[in-house]
């Protein structure tokens, strides 16, 4: 059993810790802190699925929230068309949106269509080897265009006011099916159990450590047979769904959808909380998004309380404890704790084999 | 040693969570001990302290706190004097939505004053509906089916076009090039505007709409000279932000003010004194500009100056004006209620409310709960004033849904 526990990385205990506080968050906490707490899960998925793209397969993706963004569009757009809001002027969705007229398909294609999106972006750039810093680059002008589009394509989307849903409804629009703060929180919560979990297998498999030897050594990887392209493709549309997945129970936390979901603002905030918690091991991406987010939302409201001429400098006052994170501790918080516990492993072992007084003993 | 401290970093980011969320129960105590303290009424004021359109809402902001004090230092609401809590929404609508239920769940304040953008407003109105607090929104805006929680005390399309329009064509120009920011704001502004000058008998020569984000007008700029000639035309411009500005200077640069002349709803005070020289001779129209010659505005406009200084008096604009008109229209609210300030009792007692505002007196509309108010035409001058060249002979219907 001791031996059983020590093998268990160090990151697993945080994971556990940090789901058992969300578990029993809402039993002592008001109704606005669990709504808080609600969206900051939903990022949290939105953290996870950038953190398969990035920290395992080394995909830095600077223009995420367009996934993010295109589930959280297809649940707005179907619910404002279900409940026929008062700027629609169109009479029928085009052929390509029909699912959304009907509750469950919203949500298959709020799924499916961040994936189909991925899908492209991915064919498009593997297929051309494109990689590195041009990777980056790109997914971020996606970014920036798709914001655009959002605000060009106003009969759907509304324009740049953005669409409002009832909030806290797993499937529909009507305030009937109206979950209480508490409840939906608990929703929000399976789900992103659920996420994690497969994060964690998709990690354990096979798969996953080739994706992980695409970050690595990619040109070595191809030299012994696979083909990084297709492994590529495959991570991005799994993490595309799972952005769409998250776009969608921001949304429904949230009860709004506006351009900004969809554009650069938010793709550069997930990158800062990956980075901040480290990458590469998904409680990094959870931690990160968890201690920015509050510490975002305490540093508004405290700012404010206290005194009204101070309240604008709470940004700042992120800003400089986000730089002097990154200035100090690079790869995050998750990140040094795991390189410490591995640097004492491996000091371990080289004593023990150096008492051994050879370097044949197996570890 | 090894399994110990694994236990040390579980015990460790435990207790870092906890305490975390410790803090965050403190705060909410001690503002529910603020809140109980009974002989104030709590408001909360949501502006963008941060972000793209800090710059417009400074002055909100500014009115909103100086309405507040003057209240409080004539005594308050019938002897109660009024709290605010003010939060930063950062221009961003998902903040909104987040320091408004801050605003409504932790503070516990009776009715809110602020939001510029419509994307903001758009957002917040659900959380009204569900919690059922009075939003007062002080920005001029594009209509919209009046929400049943928020009193509009900004003036709509209907109040400013309408009037804008026929008067450049009696004295401009027949001929119009509308220019736009892509936003449901400017293409509802610019359709209205389309109808209006075809069935008065002028010509649309043009229409762009640009990006939020676009600074770089050469080719709009070369574009105008090419379809207008030497007719001339009026710039019908609603950029906003940067975009404006940027065009302002581009154009004024390029030497064509002989020809054409810019005429915009965004243009406004503190537009005209930071644009300087390139804004001089175009056109504005709003509700209020800050050389109106009433007694409420000499006394808010040196009250201003007190509180912030002479120069940024200046740049007082018609947002700013509507941001002051809707704290006091809020207080007179409020007062009405008495001793018993629900929502309902509030947002009823708003109906046909008037107040004697820097503007004139004004009125809210009990089927729409927007303002009854004048149409005014601005000329900006060399010092970067704006002068009122023309008036509405009385305050205006609103018509949101128009």
């Amino acid at each position: 059993m001791r031996e059983r526990l020590k093998k268990i990385p160090v990151n697993k205990y945080i994971d556990l810790a940090l789901f058992l506080f969300l578990v029993t968050f809402p039993l002592y906490q008001k109704t606005y802190w669990i709504y808080v707490m609600s969206g900051i899960m939903a990022y949290m998925i939105f953290a996870l699925s950038l953190d398969l793209l990035w920290g395992y397969t080394g995909l830095m993706s600077m223009g995420h929230s367009v996934l993010f963004g295109a589930g959280g569009y297809m649940v707005g757009i179907s619910c404002a068309y279900l409940s026929e809001a008062s700027w629609i002027k169109y009479d029928r969705l085009p052929w390509f949106l029909t699912p959304l007229s009907s509750e469950i398909g919203a949500f298959i294609m709020a799924l499916v269509v961040p994936g189909i999106i991925a899908l492209f972006i991915g064919l498009f750039m593997f297929s051309g080897k494109i990689r590195g810093v041009f990777f980056s680059l790109i997914t971020l002008a996606l970014a920036g265009i798709a914001e655009l589009f959002v605000i060009n394509q106003s009969t759907y989307t509304h324009g740049d006011s953005g669409i409002t849903i009832t909030s806290r409804t797993v499937l529909s629009n009507s305030a009937d099916k109206r979950m209480t703060d508490f409840g939906f929180y608990f929703v929000v919560f399976a789900f992103l159990l659920a996420a994690y979990l497969l994060c964690v297998l998709l990690m354990k498999s096979r798969t996953g450590k080739v994706l992980k030897a695409v970050r690595e050594n990619e040109s070595r990887l191809q030299f012994l047979g696979y083909k990084p392209a297709s492994f590529k493709l495959f991570i991005f549309v799994v993490s595309g769904m799972m952005a769409g997945l998250s776009g969608v129970l921001f949304v429904r936390v949230q009860g709004s959808i506006n351009y900004t979901a969809i554009g650069i603002n938010l793709a550069t905030l997930v990158l800062v909380w990956v980075a901040v918690g480290g990458r590469g091991n998904l409680t990094g991406a959870m931690v990160g998004t968890i201690l920015l987010q509050v510490a975002e939302t305490i540093l508004n409201s405290t700012f404010s309380n206290i005194s009204a001429d101070f309240a604008q400098y709470w940004k700042l006052a992120l800003g400089v404890i986000i730089l002097i994170i990154v200035f100090f501790i690079p790869k995050g918080f998750v990140g040094t704790l795991v390189e410490a516990e591995q640097r004492r492993k491996d000091r371990n072992r080289k004593e023990r084999i150096l008492r051994k007084g050879g370097v044949n003993g197996n570890g | 040693m090894k399994k110990s401290s694994k236990f040390t970093a579980l015990l460790l980011s435990l207790a870092l969570l906890i305490t975390g969320v410790g803090a965050c129960g403190k705060g909410t105590s001690g503002d529910a001990t603020k809140a109980s303290s009974g002989d104030t009424i709590k408001i909360g004021l949501v502006f963008s302290l941060t972000g793209g359109t800090a710059i417009s809402e400074q002055c909100m902001y500014n009115s909103a706190l100086l309405a507040i004090n003057e209240i409080n230092a004539a005594g308050g609401i019938g002897g109660k004097k009024i709290e605010y809590v003010v939060k930063d929404y950062a221009t961003d609508a998902d903040t909104a939505v987040k320091v408004v239920k801050d605003l409504i769940l932790q503070d516990n304040v009776k009715a809110i004053v602020g939001l510029y953008t419509s994307s903001s407003r758009i957002a917040v109105e659900p959380v009204l509906e569900e919690y059922k607090i009075p939003l007062v929104y002080p920005t001029f805006y594009e209509g919209e089916k009046p929400n049943p929680y928020v009193v509009y005390t900004g003036c709509v399309p209907n109040q400013q076009g309408d009037y804008f329009v026929p008067y450049l064509m009696d004295n401009v120009s027949k001929n119009f090039y509308l220019i736009g920011t892509d936003t449901t704001y400017a293409s509802i502004i610019n359709d209205q505007a389309k109808t209006l000058i075809t069935s008065l008998g002028g010509n649309v020569i043009g229409e762009e709409l640009v990006s939020s984000d676009t600074t770089e007008f050469s080719d709009v700029i070369a574009k105008i000279k090419d379809q207008c000639g030497d007719q001339g035309c009026v710039i019908y411009c609603n950029l906003n932000g940067d975009s404006g500005t940027s065009f302002y200077t581009q154009f004024s640069a390029a030497g064509l003010s002989d020809n054409y002349t810019i005429a915009s709803f965004i243009m406004d005070e503190s537009f005209s004194t930071a644009l300087g020289k390139a804004a001089v001779g175009t056109y504005a129209c709003v509700n209020y500009f800050n050389t109106i010659d009433t007694d409420a505005n000499t006394k808010y406009l040196k009250a201003y100056s007190d509180a912030y200084g002479a120069d940024s008096a200046k740049a007082v604009t018609a947002v700013g004006e509507s941001t002051y008109d809707a704290v006091y229209l809020l207080s007179k609210s409020l007062e009405k209620c008495g001793a018993d300030i629900t929502t309902d009792n509030i947002l009823k007692n708003f109906d046909d409310l008037t107040f004697d505002a820097p503007q004139g007196t004004i009125q809210v509309d009990p089927d729409t709960h927007h303002i009854y108010c004048t149409a005014r035409v601005g000329l900006v001058q060399d010092d970067g004033t704006i002068k009122i060249v023309y008036q509405s002979d009385k305050p205006i219907k609103p018509e949101p849904t128009k």
